[in-house]
C-alpha cells in the first residue's frame, strides 16, 4: 500500500477523471462524432444514389433512342406502303377512266353511224320517191293520151321497186 | 524522501530557479515528483495540479466540438474547420474498421475508442505547452521550499491514466457481454475444470490478464508521459536554449502516439472481448494487430 501512497492515488482524482472521460464522452458523440458520421453515411448514399440514377438515366435514353428508331422504321415503311398503294390505286382509276372514256366514245360513234346509215336510207327512200314521181309526170307529161291510169299506176311501182333494188 | 537534487554551477546566475536571494551559490533543480501535487481545496476536495490540465483539455475539446457542431448538420458544404474535424474523425473510423472488419462493431466501438484517442492527445500536447511547469506556487515541503506547479500534464499521474484504464477494460466487459450474451462472454473464463481442466486453466489465465489490462494500460502511459516530463525538466536544465527543441518535438511525437496506442489497444480488446472462442481466425486477425501496435 506504500505503492499507493507513493503514486498519490486517491480516489476523489479517480472519479473526477472518470466524470470528465464520461462528460467528453458524452459531448463529443453528440456533437461530433454523431453528426459526422450520419453525414458521411448520408453523402455515401447519395453517391451511391447518384451512380445507379445516372445508370437507370442512360437505360432511358437507350430505351427512346430504341423506341424512336423503331418507330422511324415503322413508319417509312407504313409510308412506302401507302405511295404504293396509291400508285396502284391511281393506276386503277386511270385505266377504268380511259377504258369508260373509250367505251362510251365507242358507243357515241356506233350510233351516231347508225343514225347516219338510217338518214341516208330515208334520204334515199325519198329521193326514189321524189325521182319516181318525177319520172312519172315526165312521162305524163309525155305520154298522157297513150296510158291509162291504171298502166301509169303499174309504171310507177315498177321503177320505184327498181330503183330501191337497186 | 527527499525530491530535490543540489546541483552546483560554476557561474551563480545559472538558470536562476533558486527561490532564495541572489549570491547563493547553487542552482536548484527540482524534479518532476512521482506523483500529482495537490494546488488547492473545494471543500473537502483536494484539486490537484494534472486534474486542472485534465479540466482544461475537456473545457478545449468541448470548446472545439461546439465550434464544429455550429451548423454543420445545415452546410451541404463543410467550411475549412468543419472538414478538418471530418477527415480526422473518417480517418479514424476507417482505420478502426479495419481493425474490426465490423461496421456494427465499428460504430458501437468508436465513442470510446475515438473520445480516448482524443483526450490522451490533447492532454499530451497540452502538457507541453509552455507555462506548464514553470508556474506554480512556492511551498515549504519537508523544510525546503520548492515550487509546486500549478498545472501539470494530465497523464503524469496514475490516477488519471488509472481512471481511463477503468473505462477502458469495464467497457470491455460490457461489449463483451452485449455481443457474446451473457453467459457465452463468461463461459470463456469460467470453464468446468471436469470436462475440459485445461479450458479451466486457460479460462483463468484470461481473467486474471483482464485486471492485469488495467495496470498496463495506466502504467504505459504514465511512465511514458512521466517520463517525457523528466527528460524536458532535465534538458531544460542543462541547456536551457536551443538543445530542447529536437526533445519537445519527440514529446509531441509520444504524446500522439501514446493517444493512439492507447485508444487501439482499447479497439483491440474491445474486438477479442467479442469475439467467440469458437472463431479463432478473427481472434488471430486482432492479436496480430495487437502485436503490430505493441511493437511500434
Amino acid at each position: 500500500m506504500e505503492l499507493i501512497s507513493k503514486l498519490g492515488i486517491n480516489l476523489g482524482m479517480l472519479v473526477a477523471q472518470l466524470v470528465n472521460f464520461l462528460l467528453l464522452l458524452f459531448i463529443l458523440k453528440k456533437f461530433v462524432y454523431g453528426p459526422v458520421l450520419e453525414k458521411l453515411e448520408q453523402r455515401k448514399n447519395m453517391i451511391a444514389k447518384s451512380v445507379s440514377d445516372s445508370k437507370a438515366a442512360d437505360e432511358t435514353l437507350r430505351d427512346i433512342e430504341k423506341a424512336r428508331s423503331e418507330m422511324i422504321e415503322k413508319t417509312k415503311s407504313q409510308s412506302l406502303a401507302m405511295i404504293e398503294a396509291a400508285a396502284t390505286s391511281a393506276e386503277e382509276a386511270k385505266n377504268s377512266i380511259t377504258e369508260s372514256a373509250r367505251r362510251e366514245a365507242q358507243a357515241i360513234f356506233d350510233q351516231s353511224k347508225l343514225q347516219i346509215a338510217r338518214e341516208k336510207e330515208k334520204m334515199l327512200k325519198e329521193a326514189g320517191e321524189e325521182l319516181g314521181r318525177l319520172v312519172v309526170r315526165a312521162a305524163e307529161k309525155i305520154i298522157e293520151r297513150e296510158f291509162t291510169p291504171e298502166d301509169q299506176k303499174r309504171l310507177a311501182t315498177q321503177a320505184t321497186e327498181q330503183f330501191g333494188q337497186k | 524522501m527527499s525530491q530535490e537534487i543540489v546541483v552546483q554551477t560554476g557561474t551563480g546566475e545559472g538558470t536562476g530557479t533558486a527561490p532564495t536571494a541572489a549570491g547563493v551559490e547553487t542552482s536548484t533543480f527540482f524534479p518532476p515528483t512521482i506523483y500529482s501535487e495537490t494546488v488547492g481545496h473545494v471543500g473537502g476536495f483536494e484539486i490537484r495540479n494534472t486534474l486542472l490540465m485534465s479540466w482544461i483539455s475537456v473545457l478545449f475539446l468541448c470548446i472545439v466540438a461546439w465550434r464544429f457542431s455550429r451548423k454543420y448538420v445545415e452546410n451541404a458544404v463543410p467550411n475549412g474547420f468543419q472538414n478538418l474535424v471530418e477527415m480526422i474523425i473518417e480517418g479514424l473510423y476507417d482505420f478502426f474498421h479495419s481493425v474490426t472488419q465490423d461496421t456494427k462493431q465499428t460504430k458501437q466501438f468508436f465513442g470510446v475508442c475515438a473520445t480516448i484517442f482524443f483526450f490522451i492527445v490533447v492532454s499530451n500536447w497540452f502538457g507541453i505547452f509552455p507555462g506548464v511547469g514553470p508556474i506554480g506556487i512556492w511551498e515549504m515541503h519537508n523544510g525546503h521550499e520548492i515550487l509546486v506547479p500549478l498545472f501539470r500534464s494530465t497523464f503524469s499521474d496514475v490516477n488519471m491514466t488509472l481512471a481511463i484504464a477503468f473505462i477502458s477494460v469495464f467497457m470491455t466487459q460490457v461489449y463483451g457481454m452485449m455481443n457474446l450474451k451473457f453467459g457465452g462472454y463468461w463461459g470463456k473464463f469460467f470453464v468446468n475444470p471436469l470436462r475440459d481442466p485445461i479450458g479451466f486453466a486457460v479460462g483463468l489465465l484470461e481473467l486474471i490478464s483482464e485486471f492485469s489490462k488495467i495496470i498496463s494500460f495506466s502504467f504505459r502511459l504514465y511512465g511514458n508521459i512521466f517520463a517525457g516530463e523528466v527528460l524536458l525538466a532535465v534538458i531544460g536544465f542543462l541547456a536551457p536554449y536551443l538543445a530542447s527543441i529536437p526533445f519537445y518535438g519527440l514529446e509531441l511525437f509520444v504524446g500522439l502516439i501514446q493517444g493512439l496506442v492507447f485508444s487501439l489497444l482499447t479497439l483491440v480488446f474491445f474486438k477479442m472481448g467479442s469475439t467467440g472462442h469458437g472463431d479463432h481466425d478473427e481472434v488471430a486477425h486482432t492479436s496480430d494487430v495487437k502485436h503490430a501496435v505493441i511493437a511500434s
